[in-house]
């Protein structure tokens, strides 16, 4: 093999790394001048019987507070459209303090009492709060299917039976007919 | 100092690596980077053909070739494909009940994942068993091959970031069933001498195991149990494999009766 082409093929590699590595943040990209989302922990499948444990962190890039540069910030969730956990207005603390050019995380729990297997979408928005107002900093969007617990003898499992060994009939069948015509 | 195939093998192998740890690494931290992953699974083939056009220009040999009775083989991967991932959910999933999720929608991320098994099939497979299973089979003989490609293939498949922090134990449990799919592939790459076996058998397990929507509660013995299936289903796949192989020499034989008889 030729050198050129080893060295044409790790650039063109390592140029799409690049790329990738550079695009990283996750969020919306609405925070110009403000606060963002830097990382947010979630499972993907949670079970309907265990709580699921969100864990945000935040970057404050510049936004100020009324004292020591400390300002105050809150977050609302949406589930599947609708308001689900307002903090400001749900909690005592109602906002959480974070210094500028500091990094927070922030915990939250949330139980699935779910009867049957359902997705859910979920959007959080970091809100700024200042001199009375709220300002949105930045928004992220994930689901999480939530499973429950069920049996063989269950609807669900018996069906994704059934089609598993009605395909390796097929297949088997298959392969027999065809050797015949062979 | 390594030369000839070993050298060009270690080389393919250290690219393929890098480009799929950096995949899974960058879709690991961001799961909007399904592309990126992608993206780096054509890229792993398109080294693989690189390095097989610049050695030999003879893609048959490296299993780029459609074997006759091909409907019968592909329909062999994906029965095996079927039974593997049969065994893998059910069985667990009968002793210890199963956690039911929603089923897949028709969506565009769906055809997205969908999409990404298939690439990520054909990238490991035209890398190991096409180029270094050939290239190391036909210097050291099948046995070593196979071993050097299930270890080789072992470290590629392995995710290191978010492993780095679990126990040895743990790891090398972990890597066992890896281990025993690449021999079960080493086996049936030799056997149909075409990758659109293995191709074909790891696309279908990954798409069930993938959209089938259950799990079962209880997986301890899930990686042993992987193992176990392996190491059963290779001699099965032998025997499937050589009564296609002899209805194929069949079909060979008299098309030369045939070819003698019209030159008669």
């Amino acid at each position: 093999m030729k050198t050129g082409t080893i060295i044409l093929t790790a650039s063109i590699a390592l140029l799409c790394i690049f790329v990738a590595l550079s695009s990283l943040p996750s969020s919306s990209g609405q925070n110009e001048a403000g606060a963002s989302f830097v990382s947010a922990k979630y499972k993907t499948k949670v079970h309907s019987y265990t709580s699921e444990v969100w864990n945000f962190t935040i970057h404050n890039t510049n936004c100020s507070g009324n004292s020591a540069d400390e300002a105050q910030f809150f977050l609302n969730i949406y589930l599947d459209g609708s308001l689900w956990f307002d903090e400001y207005n749900d909690t005592t603390r109602k906002t959480w303090p974070c210094s500028v050019g500091k990094t927070v995380s922030h915990v939250y729990l949330k139980d699935w009492p779910e009867a049957q297997p359902f997705k859910h979408d979920l959007r959080v928005e970091l809100y700024w709060y200042y001199n009375g107002t709220s300002r949105l900093q930045d928004t992220l969007s994930f689901s999480t299917s939530v499973g429950v617990p069920v049996s063989l003898q269950h609807i669900i499992p018996t069906s994704y039976l059934a089609v598993y060994l009605m395909a390796c009939a097929l297949l088997l069948t298959y392969d027999y007919v065809a050797s015949l015509a062979e | 100092m390594l030369r000839g195939p070993e050298a060009r093998v270690i080389a393919l192998f250290l690219l393929a690596f890098v480009l799929h740890q950096a995949g899974i690494f960058v879709y690991g931290n961001n799961s909007s980077f399904g592309w990126f992953l992608s993206l780096m699974y054509v890229a792993v083939a398109l080294c693989a053909v690189l390095f097989i056009k610049r050695e030999s220009s003879q893609f048959s040999k490296h299993g780029f070739l459609l074997p006759g009775g091909a409907g019968r083989y592909v329909a062999m991967a994906v029965f095996f494909g079927f039974v593997y991932a049969f065994i893998m959910i059910f069985i667990p999933g009968a002793i210890s009940g199963f956690d039911a999720f929603p089923g897949a929608s028709l969506s565009w991320g769906t055809f997205l994942t969908a999409g990404s098994i298939l690439l990520a099939s054909i990238a490991s497979e035209t890398v190991f068993r096409g180029y270094v299973q050939t290239e190391l089979e036909a210097d050291r003989g099948f046995y070593v091959a196979a071993i050097v490609v299930s270890a080789l293939f072992t470290l590629y498949m392995f995710p290191i970031a978010s492993y780095w922090t679990g126990s040895l134990t743990d790891l090398i449990g972990a890597l066992l069933p890896f281990l025993a799919e690449s021999a079960f592939l080493c086996f049936f790459f030799k056997e149909a001498k075409t990758i659109l076996c293995p191709v074909v058998f790891t696309a279908t397990v990954g798409l069930l195991m993938t959209f089938t929507p259950l799990e079962a509660l209880n997986r301890d013995y899930t990686l042993a149990l992987s193992i176990v299936t392996y190491v059963i289903l290779i001699p099965i796949m032998q025997s499937f494999v050589a009564d296609v192989g002899h209805q194929d020499e069949r079909r060979d034989d008299t098309a030369i009766v045939e070819s003698e008889d019209q030159e008669d």
